[in-house]
């Protein structure tokens, strides 16, 4: 027994300078390599978590067509969309980092035209998501844009905490119009840029900005249409956590304004 | 001493009661950046016009290819020109200009060789457009029109990024001529860090600018063996025009450029040195270039002309609320790029509208197309090309990889458009 014991933990022993050699190797190369420039200064970002399934769904696009990605999850879902040289990337690391992420959406339909080449782009998600693809000619649907005809732009549906939340809408021009669904009566405000720098700096509060903006109200649902190309975000203030919607869509006023 | 009648003194009250009216009436209460009225800008600039007279404001290249294609299809007409600026600046050249590629003599242009052709060249700074009146007020007095041409470009909203407007300095970018010339400084004194770059939400003047930015900013560095972590801090959910974002995120991966999609910086805290965006990110700089929103004008909503840009016809620039005002390139709500090369050719093809409106027997000009060559290295460039047809609506579109030839190209490309105007 003894003689076990005495094995078992000369074997620790052993095994704990190897991992002890290990980490310092590490952390000299690593020093080294940053002395040298060729790490960057900042921490490498978190890795997509292994216990959460990652499903990823590639899409092709031929020049001249715009594809329109429609995702439906059951539950509050994270979606990364990558092109070509950020999956590559993300294929190496594991990380998604500097790609567009959209948080704890139930639903997002997004749009992905191939206006001057062929368009690749990878959809990774974390959930369980479903994924419906419908394709159409750019040069056919910018003729019925121009003829009068509305056409959803982008939309998303995602869950928002109880108490004040933020939600940024954008790419916004003048003549688009903006509808909201909320789960419940809630109050809300529509503001622009600078009153939200204000408003997390809390040099104005929700009620304040209410007072002062025209876009706002108590309901469970919203709509405008916007008048010029500034950025604006909603702050919606609710008793409980629940779901909140928004679609975009395109009229011949905003084809004119461009972008 | 003589007595003031009743009537006299009713008049003089009148009259000192209706100049009072009318000062007020024309006073501008609007936003930051804007000045009031004097009552020596009611005075005229200019006499009035004892012939037909066309006012462009704004010497950039719109208004100057206004200005000289309509001397050439309309000689007998007065063409005034408005500009803040004591001398020309080729807006793409601000790019090379920062990344120490280019000197202020190689893009900048005296106004002479306009001069010369007998377009009266005015310095001075618009306040408002009375529409109704047809006349424009200056810092330096009224100026009457018969025809008006606003291509006064884009306005940087400083006021959008809280803190900015207190901290100037902390700043520098390369979308004018003053900030250019900070922002150059800066770059030749950076000894190594965080370079941090941000870009504006949509619609912006040369949208692949920022990351042509970026990547001549890398290829000096790397040169200088300046060790620099780049980081553009994008307001956009992709690199700009949205069509090349496959080819830009390729470009910057393979440039280690890091880019953070859909964050717009929304405050800047230059004691902390760190830019802070809507999502709450913080981000730290050793060199910040912020680039705000690029708007239009103020006088243009004071005056009523749309919000921010002027709200126009896309086939024929012209107002949608004035028949005698016009406007194009950068100021100009149109779904056309906004990029040095489209602003040339709106000018010219403005220039026959005006014509046209006047009763000259003179073509309609083609539609609009835009041809650009974004750097992504000082000897590679890419190659993007979009046209409309008469309405402004998109026919087609075409791009390619980066190349040599490219880079070559838009060397050839932009002293073409100088040269149209001054050339040489």
């Amino acid at each position: 027994m003894r003689k076990i014991a005495y094995c078992l933990s000369t074997i620790c022993v052993v095994f704990a300078a190897v991992i002890l050699i290990y980490c310092l190797i590490y952390w000299c190369d690593t020093s080294l390599l940053k002395a040298e420039g060729t790490l960057p200064l900042t921490e490498v970002s978190p890795t997509i978590s292994n216990t959460e399934k990652v499903k990823e769904k590639k899409v092709d696009i031929n020049k001249g067509i715009v594809a329109f990605v429609e995702i439906n999850s059951s539950a509050p879902s994270t979606v990364y969309l990558m092109y070509p040289a950020q999956y590559e990337k993300y294929m190496k690391s594991g990380s998604p980092e500097s790609v567009l992420e959209f948080k704890d959406i139930t639903w997002l339909f997004y749009p992905i035209p191939a206006l001057l080449e062929d368009q690749t782009v990878y959809f990774v998600t974390k959930g369980d998501v479903a994924f419906n693809i419908t394709y159409e000619n750019i040069q056919e649907r910018i003729d019925r844009l121009f003829s009068g005809e509305e056409q959803v732009r982008a939309g998303t549906e995602m869950l928002i905490d109880k108490g004040i939340n933020v939600v940024r809408l954008t790419q916004l021009i003048p003549g688009l119009k903006v509808t909201f669904d909320f789960f419940s009566k809630s109050e809300f405000v529509v503001i622009k840029t600078i009153d939200l720098a204000r408003y997390r700096k809390g040099l104005k509060g929700f009620d304040q900005l209410s007072n002062e903006n025209e876009l706002k109200g108590s309901n469970d649902h919203f709509n405008f249409t916007t008048s010029d190309f500034d950025d604006r975000y909603l702050l919606i203030r609710t008793e409980n956590p629940g779901k909140l919607k928004y679609i975009i869509r395109a009229t011949k006023e905003s084809a004119e304004s461009g972008c | 001493m003589k007595k003031i009648s009743r009537r006299s003194l009713l008049k003089g009250m009148g009259v000192s009661l209706a100049g009072g009216i009318f000062i007020n009436g024309v006073l501008s209460n609007s936003a930051t950046g804007e000045e009031k009225i004097m009552p020596g800008m009611q005075m005229p600039l200019i006499p009035a016009p004892g012939k037909t007279r066309v006012v462009i404001l704004g010497g950039g290249f719109a208004g100057l290819y206004c200005a000289t294609t309509l001397r050439n299809i309309a000689p007998d007409v007065e063409i005034i020109v408005v500009e803040k600026n004591p001398f020309f600046v080729s807006g793409p050249s601000h790019i090379d200009f920062v990344a120490g590629l280019k000197h202020l003599d190689d893009i900048s242009r005296s106004y002479d060789p306009i001069s010369a052709r007998g377009i009266k060249i005015v310095r001075s700074e618009v306040i408002h457009v009375a529409a109704d009146k047809k006349y424009v007020i200056t810092a330096g007095g009224n100026i009457e029109y018969n025809y008006l041409l606003i291509s006064t470009g884009i306005r940087i909203a400083d006021e959008d990024v809280l803190n900015l407007i207190e901290q100037p300095a902390s700043n520098s970018h390369a979308w004018e001529l003053g900030e250019s010339m900070e922002m150059r400084k800066r770059v030749e004194a950076f000894k190594g860090g965080r370079l941090v770059l941000t870009v504006p939400t949509a619609p912006f003047k040369c949208p692949p600018g920022p990351y042509e930015v970026a990547c001549l900013l890398r290829e000096q560095f790397d040169k200088k063996k300046i060790k620099a972590e780049i980081t553009i801090v994008d307001a956009n959910d992709k690199p700009q025009p949205g069509p090349l974002a496959q080819k830009w995120t390729g470009v910057l991966e393979s440039r280690n450029i890091k880019y953070m999609p859909n964050s717009k910086v929304i405050e800047i805290d230059a004691a902390g040195k760190q830019v802070i965006t809507d999502k709450g990110d913080k981000i730290s700089y050793d060199l910040v270039s912020i680039i705000p929103p690029n708007k239009a004008a103020g006088f243009i909503k004071d005056s009523g002309l749309g919000d921010p840009f002027v709200d126009v016809d896309p086939a024929t620039f012209k107002s949608k609320k004035h028949d005698s005002i016009y406007a194009v390139g950068d100021c100009a709500k149109v779904p056309y790029t906004k990029s040095a090369f489209t602003a040339a050719i709106q000018g010219k093809n403005v220039a026959y509208n005006i014509a046209i409106a006047m009763g000259r027997d003179v073509k309609v000009p083609d539609p609009i197309y835009n041809i650009c060559y974004p750097y992504v290295s000082s000897t590679e460039a890419l190659m993007v090309r979009v046209d409309w047809d008469k309405d402004g609506k998109m026919l087609k579109a075409e791009a390619d990889d980066a190349k040599k030839d490219y880079a070559s190209s838009r060397a050839v490309w932009e002293s073409g458009l100088i040269q149209g105007l001054f050339g040489a």
